[in-house]
């Protein structure tokens, strides 16, 4: 049950609610605006008598006060808030941070995970995630637009439909297909045991980063406040082909003395017309707050609301849900719920495993699960087991985690551990004497199958685990055994003081897309020079270890002159030469009653103008041995070919291929022919012409 | 009966390895013809000596006696006649692992250097010359080798019985010693059963049920039908590196390695099974050509 | 080669997978095992002076591949070594595991083994009442007591010594020669006379037409040499109708023989090449180094050094 607010918070609301003043209600209550203000702001709370006198100026009764009852048709006092056009003029055609990456699921999947990674609340136990891709249709679908008030924004989406703009040609396709088929997909995203959207409104916080703000990298604002929010939050809106995502979050602190349901809507169109009028594009669900000119704000929701917008959650468990409407993969390749759900459990395994993965006695610091229903179906919830979608190196994690981890690899299970050394270069700012100058990454190497997807890979990853670098080692699979390695660097390897400035340094060098470690703006600014080279050596140094870890040795011969390297191989090849004689192409027979092999040979002829004249040889074969000579009773020709006198072939001139049928004779079995295996070739016909 | 015009001088004191590149180099017509000896200073320069030479069983001189011994023995007979005495003997004198057995080397060694006068007793024809590979040749070519494996292979446990009856019958030591399936214990003890028993086989007969055993094994695992015991890898290995110079019996047969004896019941389980082969090939009247 | 048998045997692949290797009472590396092209090689730092090496294996079939009403009843796997050179064959019933794969160990003694050694597994079942009938087999292994690394490359051994040399007598009455092919071993030898002035460092140098002029020359050399090795020992391999040998010498010939005789099976070939070199006629010889050539790389390398020869004395003019 949600707590009390506190009282401060529910006065401003209601004064806002009602476009009035601070100082006008002063002056009704006849008190000063400093004592209204120390009221609104929680530095005091008013005597019962001003409450009652309160009560009367804001037309509620008593008791309304004193439990401080919000108003009950809130719900109906949500509405849309649309931005007008730049006074200037200026257009913007879709949201910038959007264009900055390839927005499909994967990329949104790594985003979202990764921000709700960051925001783990209570570290001794997993952020969970869930992922559900709902198909809602017919009445399912007309009763959530109703929920928001899709009639409000309908003419907004419409105009900006242009097919000449990629952002107003997904537009269009979104809306035919929610028209023609009268089906939309929702993909919600929930994160539990995550901090929540907290903070402000407008200010920042984790709420405006989300909500109000592009391109506001998390590292220019710090590391705590909306630290985690950066650019890839612009994929949740990509992802939607109508612009539109909802959101409800649960506080883990309390924001105007309240923690549950804080919700708020937000749709990213195009610069557009609607009635003559111009709007920059963006626009907000919410409360109006009349302190802004109407502009939308958070408010907090009834559950019933919540429901209606496909976006309760239980209550007590800090976290957000965000949920996209008109869902779609941009890439294309998932174009149903299906492919979708595939698409995305894939992504989730590639990025997140070692995040997933148990060991050690300790749970993992995530878990995820992935849903598909329709319309009021409950749906399969599936999890995606690191175990399952990325096995080998989920072993090899884990083995580490419970320190089972081997010097020389024996056996196919097996995992080494080895040693990295990154050298720390020294911060600009604030270094100190005894800063730690290296970091000891762990690398893990365990073998695979050859044809595994990521067989020779090496996966790259710091304190949150999540891949950050995954690609194949140039080189590798020569003369190695094919193998997976894992790098876990900065906290991922420990907590020792090396591993923290490791951990700083490396994400420091990582890009908004988090997928590399190289030089970035940010390191050039926070390290003396020479800081991404170390990084590329240690990179370059973890290749060169888990490639070591499992190469063969050299065969002998290092010292062969180059040119007879070549010359002096024996078992190269005759690549390429197509045989210059007949060969059988294809045997089929059987045993007859009596003993007697049938067999149907086809032959393989090089075109010439003479005839090919050949013996068929029968034989059964010898275990280690060339084989016993059997003797035809009859031979048949069938195609391409006559029978002679002697028992041999002859081909019909410039044909390619022939066929013929002979039955063994049983009287020159070595063995009876049910024991025997058989075998047919061509032999040249001695005395015959060539 | 050719003569020895050059008698060895200065034995080595232990058996060597000889490379087939030098050994072939030396098989000159004269020593092929029993003229000549290979140059001994000569081969001994081109030859080696095995890691652990020192062990008493490289010792040179039993072997070359036993050899001597035997173009003695039988100077009154078919030379033909005499493997089945020998073999048996050289397993026991020739103290030897496979693996050592397996490098042609040696073999050479002992054909061109130590005793080359047995090879020409036993393979020059009245006239003729000896084929140099049964100087230097493939094991069951070369005149020594092919009895020594005769012996390793025919051998039930530590009871040379068996060789015996196997090396009586050319055709076994020209045909069934080069098959692959008398590899597997049982089947080798079941074929020299037949060849054996009273009246034993033709010549004839002995490959045609060398041919079909080798044809039905490409259908049929002998070693599930008649599975054989592990070998006592121990007991040999004792046996081999037990002192050498231990009398070789001349008139009783000698007693090999303390080895596991093939299991009677999966010798028992393919006499039947190969009486048949036979039978139904004298049905089919007609001996195949013989198995390679 | 296409074969028949009587009765059904198992579709799709067996496979057998050599899980870990003891050899006496340590765990050889991975890196030493090579799945891809099925080689184990035991000849390590550790020496030669093991006794036994212990193969866990493991069989299995394509899912659902082996069903029993119709491959037959009394289905078994057995593991198989087998090495022609010392002779020697060991036979280990395998057991299933319960998930549809037969494992076990297979023992590797070293002293009846001593070079490549064949390892597969046969699936067997009694079928029409005939009991221990194959009904698939694996494709072999090497285990390979003298291999360093598991490589399915097979090179000449290149020796490069002074032919003059105290510990080479075999050299000596070649030591005016720039080299000589010893094709009697197991890989064949190629020897580089280092006393030969000039030859090493040539051939050791940078590209020019001269060096690679003297590389195809010594490749038409070796490969002829070895033509008629691989010949000879098919001639003595003691059969009526000489089959193409197994090991480096079967390689050579099958590599050859389409080059010497085009249109004649690699059988025929081979007995056409052993007349032609019983009759000793030169043309053969003609026909021999013809097919070195391609081994030898002498077109390209011969030809691609006239070329250069040509483009310097063209700029220099």
């Amino acid at each position: 049950m949600e707590e009390a607010d506190d009282f401060g918070p529910w006065l401003g609301r209601q004064l806002r609610r009602r476009s009035m003043s601070q100082n006008e209600l002063a002056l009704t209550l006849d008190v000063t605006r400093a004592a209204v203000s120390a009221w609104v702001t929680g530095r005091a709370e008013p005597r019962p008598d001003k409450k009652r006198a309160i009560a009367a100026a804001l037309g509620l009764d008593e008791v309304a006060v004193t439990v401080r009852e919000e108003t009950p048709t809130q719900a109906a006092s949500v509405t849309w808030y649309h931005r007008p056009a730049h006074v200037d003029g200026g257009r913007e055609f879709g949201n910038p941070a959007a264009f900055a990456f390839d927005a499909d699921l994967s990329v949104l999947a790594r985003e979202a995970t990764q921000n709700s990674l960051d925001e783990r609340l209570d570290n001794s136990r997993p952020v969970r995630m869930r992922y559900t891709l709902h198909q809602i249709t017919g009445k399912h679908l007309f009763r959530f637009l109703d929920a928001i008030q899709w009639s409000e924004i309908e003419p907004h989406v419409q105009a900006a439909e242009d097919p000449k703009r990629k952002t107003g040609r997904v537009i269009a396709d979104g809306l035919r297909e929610m028209r023609e088929n009268s089906s939309l997909i929702l993909l919600r995203i929930d994160d539990f045991n995550a901090n929540g959207l907290t903070g402000s409104d407008y200010d920042d916080g984790r709420f405006a980063a989300v909500v109000r703000r592009q391109l506001d990298s998390s590292k220019s604002s710090g590391d705590t406040a909306g630290g985690s929010y950066g650019l890839g939050k612009a994929t949740l809106w990509a992802t939607s082909r109508l612009g539109l995502v909802l959101i409800n979050s649960t506080l883990s602190e309390t924001h105007e003395g309240r923690r549950e349901r804080r919700m708020i809507g937000r749709l990213d169109l195009p610069w557009h017309v609607v009635d003559g009028r111009e709007w920059a594009g963006p626009g907000w669900f919410g409360e109006p707050d009349r302190t802004r000119g109407d502009a939308a704000r958070s408010w907090w929701a009834d559950t019933e609301t919540a429901a209606s917008l496909h976006l309760d959650r239980p209550e007590g468990e800090p976290g957000t849900s965000f949920l996209i409407v008109g869902a779609h993969d941009a890439s294309g390749d998932a174009q149903d719920l299906p492919a979708m759900r595939d698409k995305l459990v894939r992504s989730l395994a590639d990025d997140f495993w070692a995040a997933m993965t148990t060991g050690g006695g300790r749970p993992p610091l995530l878990e995820v699960t992935v849903v598909t229903r329709r319309d009021d179906e409950e749906g399969v919830e599936e999890r995606v087991d690191p175990h399952v979608h990325a096995p080998v190196r989920a072993r090899a994690l884990r083995a580490f985690l419970n320190g089972e981890t081997v010097d020389a690899i024996t056996g196919p299970t097996d995992v080494a551990r080895l040693s990295v050394s990154l050298v720390l270069p020294a911060r600009k700012a604030g270094a100190r004497g005894d800063a730690p100058t290296r970091h000891d990454a762990v690398l893990l190497v365990t073998p695979c199958a050859d044809d595994d997807r990521h067989a020779n890979h090496i996966t790259a990853m710091r304190g949150n685990r999540m891949t950050v670098v995954d690609r194949r080692i140039g080189g590798a699979g020569v003369n190695t055994v094919a193998f997976q390695a894992v790098l876990l660097a900065g906290v991922a390897a420990g907590d020792a003081s090396a591993d923290l400035a490791a951990e700083r340094l490396l994400r420091t060098s990582e890009p908004p897309e988090h997928n590399a470690w190289r030089r970035t703006d940010d390191l050039t600014a926070s390290y003396v020079r020479g800081a991404a080279t170390r990084i590329a050596e240690f990179l370059k140094a973890a290749d060169v270890a888990a490639v070591t870890a499992v190469a063969r040795p050299e065969p002998g011969g290092g010292d062969m002159p180059a040119p007879l390297r070549d010359i002096l191989r024996l078992d190269a090849a005759g690549a390429g030469r197509t045989t210059g004689y007949p060969t059988v192409k294809d045997l089929d027979g059987h045993l007859q009653e009596d003993g007697a092999w049938r067999i149907r040979v086809e032959v393989r002829l090089p075109e010439r103008p003479d005839a090919w004249h050949l013996v068929p040889k029968l034989r059964f074969a010898v275990r280690g041995g060339g084989g016993l000579p059997v003797e035809w009773a009859t031979l048949v020709a069938r195609s391409n070919c006559t029978v002679e006198g002697d028992g041999s072939l002859t081909f019909t001139p410039l044909s390619r291929s022939a066929v013929f049928e002979g039955v063994s004779d049983p009287t020159s079995h070595p063995i009876e022919a049910a024991l025997s295996v058989a075998q047919v070739d061509l032999a040249r016909a001695v005395g015959g012409a060539r | 009966m050719p003569t020895r015009t050059t008698a060895t001088t200065d034995q080595p004191a232990h058996i060597g390895l000889l490379p087939d590149g030098v050994a072939r180099a030396h098989l000159t017509s004269a020593v092929l013809r029993g003229d000549e000896v290979p140059p001994a200073r000569t081969v001994d320069r081109l030859s080696t000596s095995p890691s652990d030479r020192a062990a008493p069983r490289w010792e040179a001189a039993p072997v070359r006696q036993l050899l001597l011994d035997t173009t003695g023995r039988f100077r009154d007979h078919r030379p033909t006649t005499a493997d089945r005495w020998l073999a048996p003997r050289l397993h026991t004198v020739l103290r030897l692992t496979r693996a050592e057995a397996a490098d042609p080397a040696l073999w050479n060694h002992l054909a061109l250097r130590i005793a080359p006068e047995y090879v020409v007793w036993r393979w020059c024809p009245a006239g003729g010359a000896v084929a140099a590979s049964r100087f230097s040749g493939p094991f069951h070519v070369q005149a020594l080798a092919r009895l020594w494996w005769a012996a390793e292979l025919f051998r039930d446990g530590p009871d040379y019985a068996p060789v015996v009856t196997a090396c009586a019958n050319q055709d076994v030591l020209n045909t069934v010693l080069r098959s692959q399936a008398i590899l597997h214990r049982p089947v080798a003890q079941a074929l020299l059963r037949l060849v054996g028993e009273d009246g034993g086989l033709t010549g004839r007969e002995v490959n045609a049920l060398s041919a079909a055993v080798g044809a039905a094994g490409s259908t049929l695992l002998y070693e599930v039908l008649a599975p054989d015991a592990e070998t006592d890898t121990e007991a040999v290995r004792a046996w081999i590196g037990s002192a050498h110079g231990s009398y070789v019996p001349y008139d009783t047969l000698p007693e090999g390695p303390d080895d596991v004896r093939v299991p009677q019941a999966s010798v028992d389980a393919l006499v039947p099974r190969f009486r048949g082969f036979l039978a139904d090939a004298e049905v089919r009247g007609r001996a195949p050509v013989p198995a390679p | 080669m296409k074969r028949l048998v009587p009765y059904p045997t198992v579709a799709g692949p067996v496979e057998l997978a050599v899980v870990r290797v003891r050899v006496d009472d340590w765990t050889l590396p991975v890196q030493l095992v090579n799945t891809t092209d099925r080689i184990v090689a035991l000849h390590t730092d550790r020496g030669t002076d093991w006794n036994e090496a212990r193969l866990t294996v493991a069989v299995t079939t394509a899912p659902g591949a082996l069903r029993p009403e119709h491959h037959g009843r009394d289905q078994a796997c057995t593991a198989v070594l087998r090495e022609r050179a010392t002779n020697s064959v060991t036979a280990v019933r395998l057991h299933p595991d319960g998930s549809g794969a037969w494992t076990g160990e297979v023992s590797l003694d070293h002293t009846r083994h001593a070079g490549r050694v064949l390892l597969e597994a046969h699936l067997t079942a009694t079928v029409d009442d005939v009991a221990g009938r194959i009904i698939g087999s694996t494709e072999p292994w090497n285990v390979d007591l003298e291999a360093r690394t598991p490589t399915a490359v097979r090179t000449v051994r290149l020796v490069q010594v002074d032919f003059a040399a105290d510990d080479r007598p075999e050299l000596h009455r070649f030591r005016a020669d720039p080299w000589h092919v010893d094709a009697w071993g197991d890989p064949p030898v190629l020897y580089l006379n280092k006393a030969f002035e000039g030859l090493v460092d040539l051939l050791h140098a940078d590209a020019s037409p001269t060096r690679d002029t003297v590389a195809a020359q010594v490749g038409v050399d070796v490969w002829s040499t070895l033509f008629l090795a691989a010949l000879g020992a098919a001639a003595e391999s003691g059969d009526d109708e000489p089959a193409v040998p197994g090991g480096w010498h079967g390689t050579v010939l099958k590599r050859m023989l389409p080059d010497v005789f085009p249109d004649l099976s690699p059988a025929d070939a081979l007995a056409e090449a052993l007349k032609r070199r019983r009759e000793g006629d030169a043309g053969f010889h003609a026909l021999v180094l013809h097919a070195a050539g391609r081994p030898a790389r002498l077109n390209p390398m011969l030809g691609g050094a006239i070329r250069a020869l040509r483009r310097a004395s063209e700029s220099g003019r």
